[in-house]
């Protein structure tokens, strides 16, 4: 974490530094949007709710006491709008991929893999977004989403073996 | 493939994480040898494994234009505008014009309080000979001396023969704000340049400033400090009682008269002192020097030294243009306005100048449907419709536009929106929009 590093640079924020928050945002955007694509598992409405969730940090920033903790606190805040998100989409937690696919359209493999992530139950589809995302370090995922070492590693893992079965499940049925 | 498989199977996946011991591998890399059900499973989840990497590097590339798609909208609040407008008063604030203007009031408090308590000086004499003087300049070169740091800003100003204010030039170092670095600013003929050089994480640039936005706010201030309007203000403040003025004359003809102001608490100056150190030939200000109240005493905050009265400035000192390397990045916000304003012709302008926020989400979203992109282009701020944004929300359907609503942590308006995509999922959600940009007009503030 960057918390010693971000004490200043969130103090030079609340005091309106716009340049200094442009630093935050170059640090810790890929970390929210890697969170805001596990939780809602859609290119598009990770990179809406993760630049929602950054100016929302930046208009609330005065507001942040503990200023080491910015990475957990913005983190909270990208969260809470894709939960919030989700309430307002009304969708289900998981979309099957027929609701996705249109007859007739071309699947290419990249298609067929981002279908399977979304099928991933959350819990599994947030560490292993943020797996792969975001460095491949599985002691800072679970940094970031407040689990123990050993957690992140077996969610990590149960991820893997369900997105191989339902990568297979699929090549069975085609 | 047996029971003891099944459980290979977690090491197998924890073998593409890379977490397992060395032990763990070896004895893994053992039964791999022997079982070829769990090398296809192994084989299987390494190849996904290269898929998933290349799947996320790919988003990956993206990201860096997420990230000034961010900036944008910071851009585009209003704690970000109210936090530049704070930077270009911070850079006024500090002016000499500014300076010399609060320079020219003391002196003449000075001059006029001397009735009151000199009376060995030469008052008539002193206030006349210091406002001619202060009327009289022309030319100023400045420097301010901060005690943390060696290196002083630095300040160019010219007035014409009325003694109206014609250009100025500042010099302000890294050190007053590392986040931009050192940086110049050039004020003529109702417009400001703004030179960042850079620093070692941000390339430099020059900004220009659209003549009603930047530089005839900055000709107002500057006026406001203006000696002759000074004097009446300095009558206010005498007869308000805001401001206590001492005058020292030593002895010693070689050394300055000492004025010394202390702003009392009826002033908004409360707490500051200032002490200005006059020639006693010219009656010009030399130096002043500033105090802040802090536990009971004035501690020095810094010193403004005046040097070069009516020498004559270069003219290309007023010119960035010229000086500034064409390699550097040049912003120029009237540009800027023609770039937002792209494709609109002027008899359709009023049109969408005059849109409201829903009336701008439904002619956008339109635009969405119909794949009109250089329509739906006249609501970004971006120079051209990404690829993916078109495959995304090309062709959609318009289920529904909601009244526009607002919050207290954004400045713009939020209209809700349902729509169904091509691919047949229906996305319910709200778009910003905001009229605090260049044009003024609504236009999409940043991702929808």
């Amino acid at each position: 974490m960057n918390e010693s590093l971000d004490e200043s640079v969130v103090r030079a924020c609340q005091q309106d530094d716009k340049a200094a928050y442009a630093v935050l945002v170059k640090r810790h955007y890929r970390h929210v949007f890697a969170l805001c694509l596990g939780v809602l598992g859609n290119l598009h409405d990770a990179e809406d709710v993760a630049q929602e969730a950054m100016l929302k940090g930046f208009l609330k920033i005065k507001k942040l006491d503990k200023t080491e903790q910015f990475e957990a606190w913005i983190l909270r805040i990208a969260r809470n709008l894709c939960f919030d998100f989700l309430r307002r989409q009304k969708r289900k937690k998981v979309l099957s991929a027929k609701q996705l696919m249109r007859p007739g359209q071309k699947t290419s493999e990249n298609h067929v893999l981002q279908q399977a992530i979304r099928r991933l139950p959350q819990e599994l589809r947030v560490p292993l977004t943020m797996y792969y995302f975001d460095g491949k370090n599985a002691k800072t995922i679970a940094e970031k989403l407040n689990i123990s070492h050993s957690g992140a590693c077996q969610r990590i893992r149960a991820a893997r073996k369900q997105l191989h079965e339902l990568l297979t499940e699929r090549e069975n049925n085609e | 493939m047996n029971s003891i498989c099944e459980k290979i199977k977690d090491q197998i996946a924890d073998l593409v994480t890379g977490i397992l011991s060395e032990a763990q591998m070896q004895k893994l890399e053992q039964h791999l040898n022997e079982c070829a059900a769990c090398r296809d499973y192994a084989r299987a989840l390494k190849d996904e494994d290269m898929l998933l990497t290349e799947f996320f590097a790919k988003i990956d590339t993206n990201i860096t234009h997420q990230q000034e798609r961010v900036l944008q909208a910071i851009n585009h609040s209003g704690v970000s505008k109210q936090s530049e407008t704070h930077l270009i008063w911070r850079t006024i604030m500090k002016s000499p014009i500014t300076k010399l203007a609060a320079a020219a009031v003391i002196i003449i408090a000075v001059v006029l309080s001397i009735n009151v308590w000199d009376k060995s000086i030469p008052t008539a004499y002193a206030l006349e000979q210091t406002i001619e003087a202060n009327h009289s300049v022309r030319y100023i070169h400045i420097k301010g001396f901060d005690p943390s740091h060696k290196e002083p800003k630095e300040y160019w100003v010219e007035c014409d023969e009325s003694g109206k204010l014609k250009s100025a030039r500042w010099h302000m170092p890294s050190w007053d704000a590392p986040e931009d670095g050192a940086k110049v600013v050039v004020w003529k003929e109702n417009k400001i340049q703004l030179w960042f050089k850079g620093t070692t994480k941000k390339r430099g640039c020059l900004v220009t400033y659209k003549k009603e936005k930047g530089a005839d706010w900055l000709y107002n201030r500057a006026q406001e400090y203006n000696p002759k309007l000074a004097v009446e203000r300095l009558y206010e403040q005498q007869a308000q009682g805001k401001v206590k003025i001492q005058v020292d004359q030593p002895a010693d003809k070689a050394k300055p008269i000492v004025v010394t102001a202390t702003y009392l608490p009826e002033s908004p100056k409360s707490g500051e002192r200032e002490v200005l150190f006059v020639d006693r030939g010219t009656r010009l200000v030399t130096a002043t020097k500033f105090y802040r109240l802090k536990d009971g005493k004035y501690k020095y905050q810094c010193t403004y030294e005046y040097y070069d009265y009516n020498q004559p400035i270069k003219p290309e000192m007023f010119d960035l243009d010229k000086e500034v390397p064409a390699d550097v990045r040049r912003i120029d916000e009237d540009q800027q306005k023609i770039e937002l304003n792209k494709g609109i012709s002027p008899d359709e302008l009023e049109k969408y100048e005059n849109m409201t926020p829903k009336e701008m989400t439904i002619v956008f979203f339109q635009a969405c449907a119909d794949e009109d992109w250089n329509e739906l282009l006249k609501f970004m701020s971006d120079s051209e419709i990404r690829q993916e944004t078109k495959d995304y929300y090309g062709g959609l359907e318009i289920i529904s536009i909601g009244e526009p609503f607002n919050t207290d942590e954004y400045h713009g308006w939020f209209v809700p929106y349902e729509v169904r995509l091509k691919s047949g999922s229906i996305k319910k959600w709200r778009l910003a929009v905001s009229n605090r940009n260049l044009v003024q007009r609504y236009i999409c503030d940043g991702g929808f």
